[in-house]
């Protein structure tokens, strides 16, 4: 791709900061903490921060390529799964992280029945007085279908609990993979699971239902529109933050990829009404932000960098207005 | 190393938000990572930083220390050596690389491998060159002679062994 804005630079050149999501390496063991999504959730600013048993080896360059190629994940030779744990973090009012807590899933033992085990790119956000964190989990059959889960998570005094798991049928044609489905904080039980045509679908954990609400008409993009963060109401319209993936192989034929992202704007019918340019975030290849808020006058942007490392970009709205407006 | 340790880390962030593409701003985030025991997050930056300094050195010691890396996370063998074998291409000359790759070798018991790498650095490395600013794990000129001393043993040439061991403790400082 051609050089493209970086977000975080705007946001330093307009009083905005970049702040780091660090757990303690022994908790981790140093691997990968990345994509970590933010929510406001009363008075408190929580995250949910996704660790790995591995770490992302790019060579973005091309000069000093893993024996597998530019981009590679490097887990433990001796266990080929690629495992996820979350986190629940608490950030006090200078964003530094002033609780930690690996999310219990005891309730749930894992299947671990494909190559990646635990609910991967997990969002958190509230629905209906219940706290949850949805994201894809791929791990229950053979094959790796992906579904997304709904998981209704408690914060106890001393640990945060998994207490409930809703895998989340396709709403029409059965797909091998369904991720990244962005939960519309204002409207309980709805996400957008797919950006252009814009797609919604309600969810009903107790019936185990899930029917497509509202189709949209397809815009001229370059690129197919992943999900990326929640969908904030902003301004009299929705807002989120989407992703989009260049794939392609290096001249020997090895996988690559390049991720920029994009805002896109819709009016309360669910109309694209507005998207900005493709952009980066803060320079590298591979970013994704799950993770959006508006606190007073400022957002909350979380994501991660080369799948290794999280951030918290705070920046003033007017950014986010420029971007949109570029 | 010192001078990166005394910033902290949302300072060396927004020099790098400011230009992502120079060096320095990668290999000291990278130093810093490292320090605190987030090896993946240092993996990132050390590897960004070798793509684009100019200065082969700068390459050399940020693979050599993303190996290094690789091999605290603990079984990724095969990653560590290939980076080791990276960063002996970068500068043949230097010793540390040999070391390196010759102990990983003798490690897996892979002796006969072990000994060429350790022969090749005996022959072709500098003995008296000036250290690296990055700890690299490196004891100095008599690693090398050393595992070429165990490897050969291992490798049948008993009495190569015994004369390098030999040499090892009648002219060699080993602390």
């Amino acid at each position: 791709m051609d050089f493209v804005n970086s977000l975080a630079k705007s946001a330093l050149n307009n009083g905005g900061k970049i702040y780091s999501l660090i757990i303690d390496a022994d908790l981790n063991s140093g691997l990968g903490l990345m994509n970590p999504s933010i929510f406001l959730d009363e008075d408190k600013t929580i995250v949910n921060l996704r660790a790995v048993n591995y770490t992302f080896y790019h060579s973005e360059e091309k000069l000093f390529q893993h024996q597998y190629g530019p981009l590679t994940y490097v887990h433990p030779e001796d266990d080929l799964h690629l495992r996820t744990w979350n986190y629940y973090l608490e950030l006090d009012e200078n964003y530094k992280i002033s609780r930690v807590n690996k999310i219990d899933t005891s309730k749930f033992p894992e299947k671990e029945l494909w190559e990646f085990v635990g609910l991967e790119d997990a969002r958190i956000f509230r629905w209906n007085d219940k706290l949850y964190t949805s994201g894809v989990r791929r791990d229950l059959d053979p094959t790796g279908i992906g579904r997304m889960e709904l998981c209704e998570i408690e914060v106890q005094e001393d640990k945060v609990v998994e207490l409930s798991r809703f895998r989340i049928p396709t709403p029409i044609h059965d797909t091998y993979c369904e991720k990244n489905w962005m939960p519309i904080l204002d409207l309980p039980y709805h996400y957008i699971k797919w950006s252009n045509p814009t797609e919604v679908v309600k969810v009903d954990p107790e019936k185990e239902t899930c029917e497509q609400v509202f189709i949209g008409e397809w815009k001229q993009l370059p690129r197919d529109l992943r999900g990326g963060s929640q969908v904030i109401s902003w301004k009299d319209h929705y807002l989120a933050i989407t992703h989009e993936v260049d794939l392609f192989n290096s001249e020997v034929g090895r996988k690559d990829a390049v991720y920029r992202h994009r805002i896109l704007l819709w009016d309360k019918d669910w109309n694209i009404i507005k998207w900005s340019n493709d952009f980066s975030l803060m320079g590298g290849h591979v970013e994704f932000c799950i993770g959006l808020a508006l606190k007073g006058d400022d957002f909350l942007l979380s994501f991660g960098f080369q799948d290794n490392a999280a951030y918290l970009l705070k920046f003033p709205q007017s950014v986010m207005e420029e971007f949109l407006n570029g | 190393m010192d001078e990166v340790l005394t910033l902290n880390l949302d300072e060396l962030l927004e020099k790098f938000i400011n230009d992502p593409e120079d060096s320095d701003n990668n290999f000291k985030l990278g130093i810093y990572y490292d320090s605190i025991g987030q090896t993946a997050s240092a993996v990132s930056y050390y590897l960004r930083t070798a793509e684009r300094t100019k200065f082969d050195i700068v390459k050399y010691q940020s693979i050599l220390r993303a190996a290094i890396c690789f091999s605290i996370q603990g079984c990724r063998n095969f990653t560590v050596k290939g980076l080791l074998q990276h960063a002996l291409a970068i500068i043949p000359k230097r010793p540390e690389a040999y070391y390196l790759l010759s102990r990983f070798y003798e490690k897996e018991q892979n002796y006969h491998d072990s000994y060429l790498i350790a022969s090749l650095g005996e022959k072709l490395a500098d003995r008296d060159c000036d250290p690296l600013k990055l700890y690299v794990d490196y004891p100095g000129f008599y690693g090398i002679i050393f595992e070429k001393a165990v490897s050969s043993w291992w490798c049948g040439l008993c009495d190569e062994s015994r004369k390098l061991f030999v040499d090892l403790k009648e002219n060699y400082d080993i602390r």
